[in-house]
C-alpha cells in the first residue's frame, strides 16, 4: 500500500486541450479516494496519469516519495480496473485472476494458493473454471477486482468500474468493493461520474470541473459545505435548488418570495446586497401544523410535474421562472396541478456569492 | 505433489510440452529422412505417415492439456510408431542425416513416453482429488 502526492501535476494533449490544471492533493495509505465530476472533467486523465498510460505534462507525481513521472507502467506497481473489465476471454476465471503472476514466472503452487485465497475474498471460488463469457457481469467485475488483488499492488486504479452493471448489481458490487476494502485495505483511487458511488465508497472526496479541483473533502463535508456552486449542485440528488435574491434588512427576498433570516445568516451575508442561496430538495420540508416562525419562511408554487420514487417523492414547481425541486415523504405526494406549501429549513440554507459561485463562510 | 488441488484448475502444461517436443523432433526426422530418400513410392508414404502424426500429434497435446483421460495412452501409439520408424529407417539415407534422424526418432520416442507417462500419473491424482472433494462436473467445465 503507498502514499501518492500531486505536485502541480498538469496535462495538456498536443491538440492544445488542458485536461488537468495544476492538480495539488496527497492521498495516503489505505485511503478510498473517489474522483468525481462531469464527462470530460480530467478525472480519468488524472488516474491514466497515474497508471502511467498518459505521459504527465507538468508537476511531480509521486508515489512513496519516488517520482514516478518517467517510470513505465510496468514499474509503477499499480493496478487497474476497467470500466469493460479487460479479461482474457479464452483463459478461466482463474487463469485471469493467476496472470500477472504466471508471466512473473511465479511457481505453480504460489499461484495456486494466492488465487484460491483472493477467490474467496471475491466470493468466486465456484467459478474459477468458467470463461468469463458464461459469467455475468458483477462475477467479471469480480474477476478483474481479484486479478487486481492477486498482484498485491501498491494503488488500485479504478475507471468506472460499475458503469456497465444495472442498477441492482451495481449497488450489490458497490457494497463489495466497500466490503474489500474494509478488509484488506488497499490505497484505492476510483473514478466515477455517479455521485451516489461517490458518496457511499469514499473516504475522501475529489470533486473536479474541467481540469480543476473544486473540492477535497470527506463526503460529509463536501454535502454539508459544498466549496462553490459546482460542487453544490453536482453532490446531492436530486440537485439543490438555486435562488438568486436581495438581502433587504433581515430578509432574503427573491421576487414574490420572501424568508426571514437569523441573526446567524445576517451576520454571514453583512455587507452583501446580492446573493445565491441554495437549498437541497430534502430540506424543503412539508407541516401541516406551522408555527410562526416557519410560516416566515414558506415557498408555494403549482405543482408542473411530480414523481412517486417509492419512500420518496419529488415535486417540482416553478419560482420566479426558476425551476424548484422538492423531495418529500411519500405521503406527502402531489399531483400535477396541485398547490403545495413547503418550509424552508433555514439551518441548512447555503449562501453563495453571485460573482464568485464560493460558498459564502460562517464569520466566527 | 504439495498442492493436488491445483489440478483442478491448472492445465497440464507438463505433458503438453512433451507432446510439443515430440512435434519438433518429429519435424527434425521427416525433414532428415526426406531430404536423403531415394525418389520413389516410399517417399510420398512416409511424408503422408508424417504430416498425419503432426496433426494427430497436435490435436492429443490439446487434448492432454485439459485432463482427458481418453487420450492418455495415445502418445504410446506414436512411440511404437516411431519405434518402427527408427528401426526401418529408409535406403538412402546415411551419414550426419543417419544420425540426426535416429537421435530426432529416439527423442521423440522418449517424449512420447514422457507424455503419457506425465497424462497418466497427473490424471490420476486429479480423480483422486476430485472423488476426495466431492466436485461436480459443473465445477470443472467451462
Amino acid at each position: 500500500m503507498a502514499n501518492l502526492r500531486f505536485e502541480h501535476i498538469k496535462k495538456v494533449y498536443p491538440n492544445g486541450v488542458e485536461a488537468v490544471v495544476d492538480f495539488n492533493m496527497e492521498i495516503y495509505d489505505r485511503e478510498f479516494i473517489v474522483l468525481v465530476g462531469p464527462s470530460g472533467c480530467g478525472k480519468s486523465t488524472v488516474l491514466r496519469m497515474v497508471a502511467g498510460l498518459e505521459k504527465i505534462t507538468a508537476g511531480n507525481l509521486e508515489i512513496d516519495g519516488v517520482r514516478v513521472n518517467d517510470k513505465p507502467p510496468v514499474d509503477r506497481d499499480i493496478a487497474m480496473i476497467f470500466q469493460d473489465y479487460a479479461l482474457y476471454g479464452n483463459m478461466t476465471v482463474y487463469e485471469n485472476m493467476g496472470f500477472s503472476l504466471t508471466v512473473r514466472k511465479r511457481p505453480c503452487d504460489e499461484i495456486h494458493d494466492k488465487v484460491i485465497a483472493v477467490s474467496e475474498i471475491v466470493k468466486l471460488d465456484n467459478e474459477l473454471n468458467r470463461l468469463p463469457r458464461n459469467l455475468s457481469g458483477g462475477q467479471r467485475q469480480r474477476v478483474a477486482l481479484g486479478r487486481s488483488i492477486v498482484r498485491n499492488a501498491k494503488v488500485f486504479l479504478m475507471d468506472e468500474p460499475l458503469s456497465n452493471l444495472d442498477a441492482k448489481l451495481r449497488a450489490q458490487t458497490r457494497r463489495e468493493i466497500i466490503l474489500l476494502h474494509n478488509r484488506i485495505k488497499p490505497t484505492i483511487i476510483y473514478v466515477t461520474h455517479d455521485q451516489v458511488e461517490a458518496m457511499t465508497m469514499a473516504t475522501r472526496i475529489v470533486v473536479m470541473n474541467n481540469g480543476v479541483i473544486q473540492q477535497i473533502g470527506t463526503p460529509y463535508e463536501v454535502y454539508r459545505r459544498p466549496a462553490n456552486m459546482f460542487v453544490a449542485g453536482f453532490i446531492g440528488c436530486p440537485a439543490m435548488n438555486f435562488l438568486k435574491g436581495q438581502i433587504v434588512e433581515d430578509r432574503f427576498v427573491s421576487g414574490a418570495f420572501a424568508i426571514k433570516l437569523t441573526p446567524t445568516e445576517i451576520q454571514r451575508v453583512s455587507g452583501r446586497q446580492t446573493v445565491i442561496i441554495g437549498i437541497r430538495p430534502e430540506h424543503l420540508l412539508v407541516s401541516a401544523n406551522p408555527d410562526v416562525a416557519l410560516l416566515k419562511r414558506k415557498i408555494s408554487g403549482k405543482i408542473n410535474y411530480s414523481e412517486l420514487l417509492g419512500a420518496n417523492a419529488t415535486l417540482r414547481f416553478c419560482l420566479n421562472q426558476t425551476e424548484i425541486v422538492a423531495q418529500v415523504e411519500n405521503s406527502e405526494y402531489r399531483n400535477s396541478g396541485e398547490t403545495v406549501d413547503l418550509y424552508v429549513s433555514l439551518e441548512n440554507v447555503h449562501f453563495f456569492d453571485p460573482e464568485t459561485e464560493a460558498l459564502i463562510e460562517v464569520i466566527s | 505433489m504439495k498442492r493436488p488441488k491445483r489440478l483442478l484448475y491448472q492445465t497440464n502444461k507438463g505433458a503438453y510440452a512433451f507432446m510439443f517436443i515430440f512435434i519438433a523432433c518429429l519435424v527434425a526426422y521427416t525433414s532428415f529422412v526426406l531430404k536423403s530418400m531415394q525418389v520413389d513410392h516410399m517417399i510420398s508414404a512416409v511424408s503422408l505417415i508424417n504430416i498425419v502424426m503432426l496433426l494427430a500429434a497436435f490435436l492429443t497435446a490439446e487434448e492432454i492439456k485439459v485432463y482427458n483421460r481418453k487420450f492418455q495412452f495415445v502418445p504410446l501409439l506414436y512411440a511404437a510408431i516411431m519405434t518402427y520408424q527408427l528401426l526401418n529407417i529408409p535406403t538412402g539415407v546415411a551419414g550426419g542425416d543417419l544420425i540426426i534422424a535416429k537421435i530426432s526418432a529416439i527423442l521423440a520416442v522418449v517424449s512420447a513416453f514422457a507424455a503419457s507417462g506425465l497424462s497418466y500419473f497427473r490424471n490420476r491424482i486429479r480423480a483422486k482429488v476430485i472423488a476426495e472433494n466431492n466436485i461436480g462436473k459443473s465445477q470443472l467445465t467451462k
